[in-house]
């Protein structure tokens, strides 16, 4: 079960109230919720303006034209958009509005992200330089803990290791930059090491995933014949730069 | 006061309204009140199944827009039960002439009315279903065993969630045993295993659904039909949770076949 997760946070910002829109709440639920929570401020916010960080949500040209109206429509103006999604700011700047780059979404803020005492911020970094045996960087990654079943059309991203305690079911996606874990069936898409950190992982304790991604390298599996009953735990990790499907032993 | 119960899928052609139709007579053939909403805006066809297309004269939209008193006007009462009436959908009419807000101002005023109000919703995830889910206490989702239907039903169950309908209950249509058995279709399990919801029951690949729907007689009236067997069981799980999942298929030995040519023929003579 999903829980009561609110999809929309406002916050008092340095110039202004800053919206947050979760990434992985659908859109129209996401804008309905937003609908609501401005209609609930009963106009406060009437006349005034507001910054939306929509993560690294894609907003199509409707959707941007349907947010628009909810705005309007409560009488708010728009100062800014904030979005990691390139599609999101091209789209936002060509309709008008300003457009920052922002790193964190809502859903990592709100993901209960576990930081290691003193580690460092989590490494963007782009292909690492030495392509020789890799530390893994992912012990000093921020964590996502996702407590529910990924289902068909949801979508976790991550710029740090995803841990789901539950199923990634068929037509879900879960993205990280560090590792991936499916305390579950995996049987949707897995893709670690995003950012191009071919030593990521990705760990199901049943492995029935079709397609798997580490960095740039796909895998390619046959589901045909296996079922949850008799699947076992199981690690895809990058040798000598192919992924490899292995039985998973700590 | 009653409640709000949405059949939906994610896919069409799975059964939905022959399941809304058969729970709906199954319900008032138990002296429940019910009321059946068409939330197909622009394709209706529960008046169809329910053989009563031609009693017309409001729709649900109509309802809406107050082209009529109340909405009793626009209810069209079954010709078989007292306790059974339908609501129909506007047939020239789209999706977009009702808004969620006005479903759930209209479901709330149903429940008041009736036992159960069973809302049949269009195929799809877009406006139709947030419509037919927008008034809604429960949730019941129809899927065949056929990984498109499931992968469907799958993310309706998702949207549920998200929309917090909690605990939408399964219902598995047309399913095969024999099929199943051979591996050529896939498993009760593996239909509870991916989407890992409770489950109402299982109706049984009946033929005599087609021509039931055609002329406009649910086949939970039946005595003979299997199916009809099923949804009576899933009309006795509706209304009493405690009651077994329907149509599990423990055994069905060519002894269980006998019994039930056997049923058969006496269920029949008895219904006429």
């Amino acid at each position: 079960m999903q829980g009561a997760v609110d999809p929309i946070q406002l916050r008092g910002a340095r110039h202004g109230i800053l919206v947050s829109v979760r990434e992985d709440v659908d859109f129209a639920i996401a804008l309905e919720a937003l609908r609501g929570r401005l209609a609930q401020e009963n106009g406060f916010f009437a006349g005034s303006g507001v910054s939306l960080d929509l993560g690294w949500r894609e907003l199509g040209e409707s959707e941007m034209e349907r947010l628009e109206a909810v705005l309007a429509e409560s009488g708010v103006g728009l100062l800014g958009i904030i979005s990691t999604s390139l599609t999101t700011r091209a789209r936002a700047e060509a309709r008008g509005h300003k457009a920052i780059i922002g790193r964190l979404g809502l859903s990592q803020h709100q993901g209960r992200a576990i930081r290691r005492e003193g580690a460092a911020r989590p490494a963007r970094s782009p292909v690492p330089a030495d392509p020789g045996p890799q530390a893994p960087a992912s012990e000093e990654d921020p964590t996502l803990m996702v407590r529910r079943t990924l289902r068909s059309g949801q979508t976790v991203r991550y710029s740090g290791n995803v841990v789901i305690m539950g199923d990634v079911n068929p037509g879900a996606t879960v993205e990280a930059e560090g590792d991936v874990v499916v305390l579950g069936s995996l049987r949707g898409q897995a893709h670690a090491g995003t950012a191009g950190r071919e030593g990521s992982v990705v760990v199901a304790l049943a492995m029935l995933a079709t397609q798997l991604r580490i960095g740039e390298l796909i895998w390619v599996g046959e589901a045909e014949g296996r079922k949850k009953r008799e699947a076992t735990p199981m690690k895809a990790s990058v040798l000598q730069g192919q992924i490899r499907v292995e039985p998973f032993s700590a | 006061m009653g409640k709000v119960v949405v059949i939906t899928s994610g896919k069409g052609g799975v059964g939905k309204t022959t399941c809304t139709a058969n729970l709906g007579a199954g319900l008032a053939l138990g002296g429940h009140s019910v009321l059946l909403v068409d939330g197909d805006i622009g394709l209706r066809n529960l008046d169809l199944v329910m053989g009563l297309e031609n009693r017309i004269v409001f729709d649900l939209v109509d309802v809406v827009e107050r082209k009529c008193r109340t909405f009793r006007q626009a209810l069209i009462k079954d010709k078989r039960f007292e306790n059974l009436h339908l609501l129909p959908a506007a047939q020239s009419r789209d999706k977009d002439a009702v808004s969620p807000e006005q479903m759930q101002a209209l479901c709330a005023e149903l429940k008041q009315a009736f036992d159960f109000v069973l809302i049949d919703s269009p195929a799809g995830i877009e406006h139709g279903f947030r419509n037919a889910v927008a008034g809604a206490d429960e949730a019941i989702v129809v899927t065949n065993p056929e990984v498109s239907a499931i992968r469907d039903a799958d993310r309706i169950v998702g949207l549920l969630e998200a929309q917090e309908k909690s605990n939408p209950r399964l219902v598995i249509n047309r399913y095969k045993q024999d099929m199943a058995r051979r591996g050529q279709m896939l498993s009760i399990q593996d239909v509870k295993e991916i989407l890992g919801i409770e489950l109402l029951g299982i109706v049984p690949e009946d033929e005599g659904i087609l021509s039931a729907s055609n002329k406009g007689q649910p086949a939970v009236m039946d005595r003979a039909s299997r199916a009809g067997e099923a949804y009576r069981q899933i009309v006795a799980r509706l209304v009493d949770p405690s009651s077994p999942p329907a149509g599990m298929p423990a055994s069905d030995s060519w002894m269980d076949r006998l019994r039930r040519v056997f049923t058969v023929s006496v269920g029949s003579s008895g219904a006429h």
